[in-house]
Protein backbone atom coordinates (compact mmCIF):
# COMPACT_ATOMS: atom_id res chain seq x y z
CA UNK A 1 0.00 0.00 0.00
CA UNK A 2 1.58 3.44 -1.03
CA UNK A 3 1.88 5.92 1.93
CA UNK A 4 0.60 8.79 2.10
CA UNK A 5 3.64 10.70 1.06
CA UNK A 6 3.70 8.54 -2.09
CA UNK A 7 0.19 9.96 -2.73
CA UNK A 8 -0.38 13.34 -2.10
CA UNK A 9 3.64 14.14 -2.73
CA UNK A 10 3.68 15.87 0.81
CA UNK A 11 3.93 14.80 4.41
CA UNK A 12 1.34 12.50 6.20
CA UNK A 13 0.36 16.26 8.31
CA UNK A 14 -0.19 17.88 5.26
CA UNK A 15 -3.46 17.41 2.42
CA UNK A 16 -1.88 18.96 -0.34
CA UNK A 17 1.70 21.18 -1.50
CA UNK A 18 -0.58 24.85 -0.95
CA UNK A 19 -1.16 23.59 2.75
CA UNK A 20 2.21 22.91 3.27
CA UNK A 21 2.84 26.28 1.78
CA UNK A 22 0.40 28.03 3.74
CA UNK A 23 1.74 26.42 6.98
CA UNK A 24 5.45 27.33 6.28
CA UNK A 25 4.06 30.80 6.11
CA UNK A 26 2.03 30.77 9.19
CA UNK A 27 5.56 29.48 11.06
CA UNK A 28 7.66 32.28 9.57
CA UNK A 29 4.89 34.79 10.00
CA UNK A 30 4.73 33.63 14.26
CA UNK A 31 9.07 33.45 14.24
CA UNK A 32 8.73 37.46 13.17
CA UNK A 33 5.75 38.34 15.88
CA UNK A 34 8.53 37.24 18.13
CA UNK A 35 11.22 39.22 16.72
CA UNK A 36 8.72 42.16 16.54
CA UNK A 37 8.58 41.94 20.67
CA UNK A 38 12.35 41.13 20.87
CA UNK A 39 12.78 45.00 18.68
CA UNK A 40 9.52 45.76 20.45
CA UNK A 41 11.26 45.97 24.00
CA UNK A 42 14.60 48.37 22.96
CA UNK A 43 11.78 50.68 20.87
CA UNK A 44 9.75 51.00 24.21
CA UNK A 45 13.01 51.26 26.26
CA UNK A 46 14.19 54.31 24.07
CA UNK A 47 10.60 56.11 23.45
CA UNK A 48 10.31 55.68 27.66
CA UNK A 49 14.04 57.41 28.10
CA UNK A 50 13.32 59.79 24.93
CA UNK A 51 10.35 60.70 26.97
CA UNK A 52 12.04 61.26 30.42
CA UNK A 53 15.41 62.93 28.73
CA UNK A 54 14.22 65.50 25.47
CA UNK A 55 16.75 67.69 25.56
CA UNK A 56 19.92 65.33 25.50
CA UNK A 57 18.37 62.79 23.43
CA UNK A 58 17.91 65.59 21.12
CA UNK A 59 21.24 66.98 21.12
CA UNK A 60 22.67 63.48 20.92
CA UNK A 61 20.71 63.02 17.60
CA UNK A 62 22.67 65.83 15.72
CA UNK A 63 25.57 63.60 16.17
CA UNK A 64 24.49 60.60 13.91
CA UNK A 65 24.74 60.62 10.12
CA UNK A 66 21.75 61.25 7.94
CA UNK A 67 23.40 61.59 4.88
CA UNK A 68 24.77 57.66 5.48
CA UNK A 69 21.37 56.69 7.12
CA UNK A 70 19.29 58.00 4.40
CA UNK A 71 21.59 55.85 1.59
CA UNK A 72 21.03 52.95 3.94
CA UNK A 73 17.22 53.27 4.20
CA UNK A 74 17.26 53.62 0.42
CA UNK A 75 19.63 50.54 0.08
CA UNK A 76 17.65 48.19 2.25
CA UNK A 77 14.38 48.96 0.29
CA UNK A 78 15.84 48.17 -3.00
CA UNK A 79 16.74 45.02 -1.78
CA UNK A 80 13.42 43.92 -0.18
CA UNK A 81 12.10 44.88 -3.78
CA UNK A 82 14.92 42.73 -5.26
CA UNK A 83 14.07 39.75 -3.05
CA UNK A 84 10.60 40.10 -3.90
CA UNK A 85 11.55 40.11 -7.71
CA UNK A 86 13.61 36.88 -7.38
CA UNK A 87 11.12 35.17 -5.74
CA UNK A 88 8.85 35.99 -8.88
CA UNK A 89 11.60 34.87 -10.73
CA UNK A 90 11.81 31.05 -8.79
CA UNK A 91 8.10 30.79 -8.83
CA UNK A 92 8.31 31.08 -12.87
CA UNK A 93 10.83 29.34 -13.38
CA UNK A 94 13.41 32.05 -14.28
CA UNK A 95 15.78 30.56 -11.72
CA UNK A 96 18.63 32.66 -13.99
CA UNK A 97 16.95 35.86 -13.04
CA UNK A 98 16.15 34.84 -9.69
CA UNK A 99 19.99 33.68 -8.79
CA UNK A 100 21.15 37.05 -10.15
CA UNK A 101 18.65 39.09 -7.55
CA UNK A 102 19.47 37.06 -5.18
CA UNK A 103 23.13 37.80 -5.56
CA UNK A 104 22.25 41.91 -6.07
CA UNK A 105 19.99 41.11 -2.73
CA UNK A 106 22.98 39.85 -1.06
CA UNK A 107 25.34 42.82 -1.77
CA UNK A 108 23.44 45.22 -1.20
CA UNK A 109 22.94 43.54 2.58
CA UNK A 110 26.88 43.41 2.70
CA UNK A 111 26.85 47.55 1.48
CA UNK A 112 24.77 48.03 4.08
CA UNK A 113 26.53 46.37 6.47
CA UNK A 114 29.66 48.45 5.11
CA UNK A 115 28.11 51.85 5.26
CA UNK A 116 26.68 50.77 8.59
CA UNK A 117 30.02 49.80 9.60
CA UNK A 118 31.91 53.32 8.43
CA UNK A 119 29.08 55.14 10.48
CA UNK A 120 30.39 53.11 13.66
CA UNK A 121 34.25 53.62 12.89
CA UNK A 122 33.17 57.81 12.34
CA UNK A 123 31.60 57.71 15.76
CA UNK A 124 34.48 56.17 17.09
CA UNK A 125 36.57 58.69 16.10
CA UNK A 126 34.48 61.54 17.57
CA UNK A 127 34.42 59.71 20.70
CA UNK A 128 30.54 58.73 20.91
CA UNK A 129 31.01 54.62 21.99
CA UNK A 130 29.93 54.03 26.00
CA UNK A 131 31.98 52.19 28.05
CA UNK A 132 34.78 52.22 25.26
CA UNK A 133 35.49 55.98 24.64
CA UNK A 134 32.93 58.14 25.16
CA UNK A 135 33.06 61.97 25.40
CA UNK A 136 30.18 64.80 25.13
CA UNK A 137 30.97 68.26 25.13
CA UNK A 138 27.25 69.41 25.62
CA UNK A 139 25.40 69.08 28.59
CA UNK A 140 23.21 65.98 29.98
CA UNK A 141 26.32 63.93 29.17
CA UNK A 142 24.92 60.74 30.93
CA UNK A 143 21.58 61.21 29.11
CA UNK A 144 23.30 61.49 25.98
CA UNK A 145 25.43 58.03 26.85
CA UNK A 146 21.82 56.61 26.94
CA UNK A 147 21.28 57.40 23.50
CA UNK A 148 24.51 56.50 22.19
CA UNK A 149 23.96 52.67 24.61
CA UNK A 150 20.14 52.11 23.20
CA UNK A 151 21.72 53.15 19.25
CA UNK A 152 24.52 50.83 18.96
CA UNK A 153 22.22 48.09 20.75
CA UNK A 154 19.40 47.92 18.29
CA UNK A 155 21.58 49.06 15.21
CA UNK A 156 23.96 46.77 16.16
CA UNK A 157 21.33 43.49 16.58
CA UNK A 158 19.63 45.01 13.27
CA UNK A 159 22.84 44.69 11.78
CA UNK A 160 23.35 41.02 13.50
CA UNK A 161 20.09 40.57 11.37
CA UNK A 162 21.36 41.81 8.12
CA UNK A 163 24.45 39.33 8.48
CA UNK A 164 22.24 35.93 8.89
CA UNK A 165 19.73 37.46 5.88
CA UNK A 166 22.79 37.75 3.44
CA UNK A 167 23.81 34.13 4.48
CA UNK A 168 20.50 32.44 3.94
CA UNK A 169 20.07 34.82 0.68
CA UNK A 170 23.60 32.68 -0.07
CA UNK A 171 22.11 29.65 0.68
CA UNK A 172 19.07 30.26 -1.25
CA UNK A 173 21.16 31.10 -4.20
CA UNK A 174 22.77 27.63 -3.61
CA UNK A 175 19.50 26.26 -3.03
CA UNK A 176 18.29 27.73 -6.88
CA UNK A 177 21.35 26.99 -8.71
CA UNK A 178 20.95 22.89 -7.34
CA UNK A 179 17.76 23.30 -8.70
CA UNK A 180 16.24 22.38 -4.90
CA UNK A 181 13.71 24.97 -5.76
CA UNK A 182 11.71 25.81 -8.73
CA UNK A 183 8.38 26.32 -9.51
CA UNK A 184 6.60 23.51 -7.44
CA UNK A 185 8.76 24.33 -4.41
CA UNK A 186 9.66 27.96 -3.11
CA UNK A 187 8.83 28.14 0.43
CA UNK A 188 12.62 28.57 1.57
CA UNK A 189 13.03 31.56 -0.87
CA UNK A 190 9.75 33.10 0.28
CA UNK A 191 9.98 32.73 4.07
CA UNK A 192 13.86 34.11 3.33
CA UNK A 193 11.83 37.02 1.66
CA UNK A 194 9.87 37.31 4.73
CA UNK A 195 12.38 37.62 6.76
CA UNK A 196 14.39 40.06 5.13
CA UNK A 197 11.40 42.42 4.53
CA UNK A 198 11.12 42.57 8.00
CA UNK A 199 14.36 43.71 8.59
CA UNK A 200 13.42 45.80 5.84
CA UNK A 201 10.47 47.48 8.33
CA UNK A 202 12.92 47.11 11.67
CA UNK A 203 15.25 49.34 9.77
CA UNK A 204 12.25 51.77 8.19
CA UNK A 205 11.54 52.47 12.13
CA UNK A 206 15.10 52.67 12.93
CA UNK A 207 15.88 55.57 10.73
CA UNK A 208 13.71 58.06 12.10
CA UNK A 209 14.76 57.02 15.40
CA UNK A 210 18.22 57.47 15.50
CA UNK A 211 19.07 59.87 12.81
CA UNK A 212 15.51 62.22 12.72
CA UNK A 213 15.85 63.32 16.55
CA UNK A 214 14.70 66.91 16.24
CA UNK A 215 16.42 67.93 13.14
CA UNK B 1 -2.02 27.70 -6.07
CA UNK B 2 -4.41 30.70 -4.28
CA UNK B 3 -1.41 30.60 -1.57
CA UNK B 4 1.60 31.05 -4.12
CA UNK B 5 0.05 34.22 -6.30
CA UNK B 6 2.46 35.55 -8.93
CA UNK B 7 2.80 39.39 -8.29
CA UNK B 8 3.09 41.56 -11.52
CA UNK B 9 6.96 43.02 -12.02
CA UNK B 10 5.17 46.89 -12.25
CA UNK B 11 3.74 46.09 -8.97
CA UNK B 12 6.81 45.60 -7.16
CA UNK B 13 8.35 48.33 -9.08
CA UNK B 14 5.83 50.42 -7.95
CA UNK B 15 5.85 50.17 -4.87
CA UNK B 16 9.45 50.83 -4.88
CA UNK B 17 9.35 53.86 -6.28
CA UNK B 18 6.54 54.45 -3.57
CA UNK B 19 8.71 53.68 -1.05
CA UNK B 20 11.98 56.14 -2.33
CA UNK B 21 9.45 58.91 -2.44
CA UNK B 22 8.37 58.29 1.14
CA UNK B 23 12.39 58.48 2.98
CA UNK B 24 12.71 62.27 1.27
CA UNK B 25 9.20 62.89 2.67
CA UNK B 26 10.28 62.00 6.16
CA UNK B 27 13.25 63.82 6.44
CA UNK B 28 11.69 66.67 5.21
CA UNK B 29 8.55 66.41 7.81
CA UNK B 30 11.81 66.16 10.24
CA UNK B 31 13.19 69.80 9.43
CA UNK B 32 9.55 71.39 10.19
CA UNK B 33 8.65 72.79 13.02
CA UNK B 34 5.95 71.42 13.91
CA UNK B 35 6.63 71.36 17.66
CA UNK B 36 5.76 67.91 19.64
CA UNK B 37 3.77 66.62 16.75
CA UNK B 38 7.26 65.67 14.32
CA UNK B 39 7.94 62.87 15.62
CA UNK B 40 4.61 61.91 15.07
CA UNK B 41 4.45 62.91 11.73
CA UNK B 42 7.97 61.14 11.12
CA UNK B 43 6.56 57.70 12.40
CA UNK B 44 3.42 58.15 10.49
CA UNK B 45 5.20 58.09 7.51
CA UNK B 46 7.30 55.59 9.07
CA UNK B 47 4.45 53.05 9.20
CA UNK B 48 2.76 53.88 6.31
CA UNK B 49 6.31 52.65 4.56
CA UNK B 50 6.40 49.50 6.43
CA UNK B 51 2.57 48.75 5.48
CA UNK B 52 3.73 49.17 1.81
CA UNK B 53 6.49 46.76 2.63
CA UNK B 54 4.72 44.26 4.39
CA UNK B 55 1.26 44.27 1.92
CA UNK B 56 3.48 44.11 -1.25
CA UNK B 57 6.99 42.71 -0.52
CA UNK B 58 5.79 40.34 2.04
CA UNK B 59 2.45 39.56 0.04
CA UNK B 60 -0.28 40.67 2.78
CA UNK B 61 -2.44 41.89 0.27
CA UNK B 62 -2.75 38.36 -1.63
CA UNK B 63 -2.20 36.01 1.63
CA UNK B 64 -4.96 34.36 3.50
CA UNK B 65 -6.63 36.23 6.25
CA UNK B 66 -5.11 33.90 8.62
CA UNK B 67 -1.39 35.30 7.76
CA UNK B 68 -2.85 38.60 8.16
CA UNK B 69 -4.25 37.75 11.88
CA UNK B 70 -0.26 36.04 12.51
CA UNK B 71 1.15 39.46 11.19
CA UNK B 72 -1.00 41.66 13.30
CA UNK B 73 -0.52 39.72 16.33
CA UNK B 74 2.94 41.11 16.92
CA UNK B 75 2.02 44.36 16.49
CA UNK B 76 -1.01 43.84 18.63
CA UNK B 77 0.80 42.83 21.50
CA UNK B 78 3.44 45.83 20.92
CA UNK B 79 0.26 48.04 21.26
CA UNK B 80 0.00 46.81 24.86
CA UNK B 81 3.89 47.09 25.71
CA UNK B 82 3.76 50.84 24.46
CA UNK B 83 0.11 51.36 26.31
CA UNK B 84 1.08 49.82 29.49
CA UNK B 85 4.80 51.02 29.31
CA UNK B 86 3.94 54.55 28.76
CA UNK B 87 0.83 55.06 31.13
CA UNK B 88 3.15 54.26 33.88
CA UNK B 89 5.83 56.63 32.91
CA UNK B 90 4.01 59.55 31.40
CA UNK B 91 1.66 59.46 34.34
CA UNK B 92 4.37 59.06 37.15
CA UNK B 93 4.69 62.45 39.64
CA UNK B 94 7.25 62.78 42.49
CA UNK B 95 5.06 62.40 46.01
CA UNK B 96 7.19 64.45 48.64
CA UNK B 97 8.03 62.63 51.93
CA UNK B 98 5.30 63.02 54.57
CA UNK B 99 8.16 64.75 57.18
Amino acid sequence: MPTAEARTGVALQFDDADQRHEAAKLGMWTFLATEVLFFGVLFAAYTVSRIRYPEAFALAGGHTDLLLGGCETAVLITSSATMSLALRGVRIGASRAALALLGVTALLGVAFVCIHGLEYYHEYGEHLVPQLDFSFDEPHAREAELFFWLYYVMTGFHVLHVLIGVAVISAMGALVWRRRVGPDYDAPVELTGLYWSFVDVVWIFLFPTFYLVAR
Amino acid sequence: MQSRPITPVRTYLAAWAALLLLVPAMIGLAYLPLGGFTALAVYAVGAMEAVLVMRYFMHLKRSSSLTVVFAAAGFFWLAFLFTLSLSDFMTRTRIAPPW
